[in-house]
């Protein structure tokens, strides 16, 4: 009866600790039902891949969701005549973007000091 | 099975006959020609069938000049194509029948919902009537309908040929379109009309496939969060554009969007499951290998035989198929047939970024990373050596996959990412153990939901592990830099120099890898 081959074991090895193992992420997340939020990085803007405004080319602007090609152009033509950006806010300076557009974008954007 | 060195007649083949689709790009010779040319070819071969050397170029040749004829052949349009009755912008809507042969994607866009799928057409509306054509169209319905594989449509909407969008220069849309047979677009926007004029017309293997896939799609969709189940249903079922741009982007920055696609590896995973799982029931070992094999097809069919799987699935099979024939295999001749039978049905693909990097990425797997081990010590690789030859033969191979797809990656996508040698070291195990959960959440969603649902947090730990892991190492100091636009030839040169290193290191003794099953 307990005579497994080998690959039974693996099978069923397997197969118990994904039981266990959802069985106690089951019990932890009624438990404490914050912690499920804090697990699903996924959903949150914390994991949005951020680009240095400082390093940014036009191109991997229009790649970032609400830039298009005038906010990108104003965007490079803004820090050729001003410098380097300094803090993400500068960029509401740009011509075209307001808050609201600022607030969309600026997850996407990091300012890298040098 | 010990992968003895042996003769590699395929890949002369499959070298020559790539060699003739990318020369018909540039030398317009006409189909006439080409016909003639291979003719000659076959002949001079015949005649010097006993000459060693002779008799192999004219065979080498034959099948350059059958290569530039298959990627011409693939590039003209039937007679009475689509494209002849509307060679332009058609101002006002047109009516067109015709078969739905892909699976309906339900996309999302930001006016709202549509339905995109590629329809074979049968009869278009022009001045003089009704007339019957052929050719493939890409229709988008901009709504969301009930049409399916298989359904009989008549569509009213605009036909225009497809127009570049992408700021990106190196990629062509309507290139990519014409690569798959496609010349024209159709639009059936809010003022359009669709009528379904009859169902299940299509093959009918294809269509249970189709519906097969829309609920294993289902089930991901009803125990994870949608961008979870994007992941999963990207990694098991192929279908990559739920996933939203800013998880792709994390991938594409770490260069790890490999494990989002199916691959060569996802493909051995699947097989290993099966196999182990075929292995608990008590059926005969040839019966364990004809249905794994059979799986596997049935596998790289229900995910749209894009070109990776297809050769995964080739390689697997020819794998699995040498122990059924008790015959030794040659990985290299292997990937030649698998390449050779792509290139067969559809030349063009050639020139498709997935088959390049599938491709190359196995040719390094295969040739140049043991060749690589070799350089190391034997001492280091050894058993006995444990962490360290584990590290030694993990970031070895790593980085010689890196450097040898480094080069098209760079070209396609203007990024070098050398975080990749080490984030593909977490990913790649993580993924693993994600397409375990996947077929395991299926099975268990299928026999006992209850058991689904702790499958379903097992996934969702590991999940967003893995793309916490991801976006720490895109965060990390160096992880990849954009390149301007890099020129061909220098690709060319950095392909001159992999192939070159990897012929001189061919004398030295390469280490033998870890059998696979």
């Amino acid at each position: 009866m307990f005579s497994l081959t080998k690959e039974e074991k693996l099978v069923l090895l397997i197969l118990g600790l994904v039981l266990l193992l959802g069985t106690g992420l089951n019990f932890i997340f009624k438990k404490t039902p914050a912690l499920k939020d804090i697990v699903n990085l996924m959903d949150s803007q914390a994991i949005y891949p951020k680009v240095d405004l400082n390093q940014v080319s036009y191109v991997q602007l229009l790649k970032i969701p609400y830039v298009g090609p005038v906010t990108a152009k104003n965007i490079i033509d803004y820090r050729r005549e001003n410098g380097q950006f300094s803090s993400l806010e500068q960029l509401l300076s740009v011509p075209g973007i307001n808050v609201g557009r600022f607030k969309k974008i600026s997850p996407y954007l990091k300012v890298r000091h040098r | 099975m010990n992968l003895v060195k042996t003769h590699r007649p395929l890949l002369l083949v499959t070298v020559a006959f790539g060699l003739g689709i990318f020369f018909s790009q540039y030398l317009r010779l006409s189909p006439g020609w080409c016909v003639f040319a291979a003719a000659v070819c076959l002949f001079l071969g015949a005649i010097n069938f006993r000459h060693g050397r002779g008799g192999g170029l004219f065979i080498a040749v034959l099948f350059v000049v059958l290569g530039m004829l298959c990627a011409r052949e693939a590039q003209i349009p039937a007679r009475d194509h689509l494209l002849y009755s509307y060679p332009r912008y058609q101002k006002w809507p047109v009516r067109l029948e015709g078969l739905v042969i892909s699976d309906v994607q339900k996309r999302v866009h930001f006016k709202g919902k549509k339905d995109v799928f590629i329809l074979k057409a049968r009869r278009c509306e022009t001045k003089d009537g009704w007339k019957e054509v052929s050719g493939k169209v890409q229709v988008q319905i901009f709504r969301d309908t009930r049409v399916c594989y298989g359904d009989e449509v008549r569509l009213t909407g605009k036909i225009y040929k497809p127009f570049n969008y992408s700021p990106d220069e190196k990629f062509s849309y309507p290139e990519y379109l014409r690569r798959q047979g496609i010349y024209l677009m159709f639009s059936v926007g809010r003022a359009g009309a669709y009528e379904i004029m009859r169902s299940h017309a299509g093959t009918g293997w294809k269509e249970a496939s189709y519906r097969l896939k829309k609920r294993l799609m289902k089930i991901f969709q009803e125990y994870l969060t949608p961008n979870e189940a994007a992941i999963m249903i990207g990694m098991i079922l192929g279908d990559r554009y739920f996933i939203p741009g800013y998880i792709n982007e994390l991938f594409v920055q770490t260069g790890t969007s490999h494990i989002l696609a199916i691959s060569g590896f996802n493909v051995g995973i699947v097989a290993f499951i099966v196999f182990v799982l075929i292995k608990v029931f008590p059926i005969g070992r040839r019966w364990q290998y004809v249905l794994t094999i059979a799986f596997l097809i049935f596998y790289a069919f229900l995910t749209g035989a894009q070109s990776s799987v297809v050769r995964a699935a080739i390689m697997a099979v020819v794998f699995l198929s040498s122990f059924l024939l008790e015959r030794e295999i040659e990985p290299l001749n292997s990937l030649s047939l698998a390449a050779l039978l792509i290139l067969m049905f559809r030349p063009l693909a050639l020139f498709e970024v997935g088959f390049q990097l599938s491709f190359i990425c196995v040719w390094a797997l295969i040739v140049l990373v043991p060749r690589v081990l070799g350089l190391w010590p034997k001492s280091f690789l050894e058993k006995e050596s444990g962490v360290i030859a584990f590290c030694i033969q993990s970031l070895s191979g790593s980085a010689t996959v890196w450097v040898a797809v480094a080069g098209l990656i760079a070209y396609y996508f203007q990024i070098i990412t050398p975080v990749t040698i080490l984030a593909n070291l977490v990913v790649i195990p993580l993924s693993t153990v994600l397409i375990i959960l996947g077929f395991g959440m299926i099975l268990a969603a299928s026999l006992m939901p209850a058991a689904a649902i702790l499958f379903a947090l097992c996934i969702k730990v590991t999940l967003n592990v893995m793309i916490g892991c991801i976006y720490l190492f895109s965060q990390s100091p160096w992880a990849y830099i954009y390149v301007t636009a890099v020129p061909v030839w220098v690709v060319g040169v950095y392909y001159m120099f992999i192939f070159g290193t990897a012929w001189a290191l061919r004398k030295r003794k390469s280490f033998e890898m870890p059998k696979a099953m």
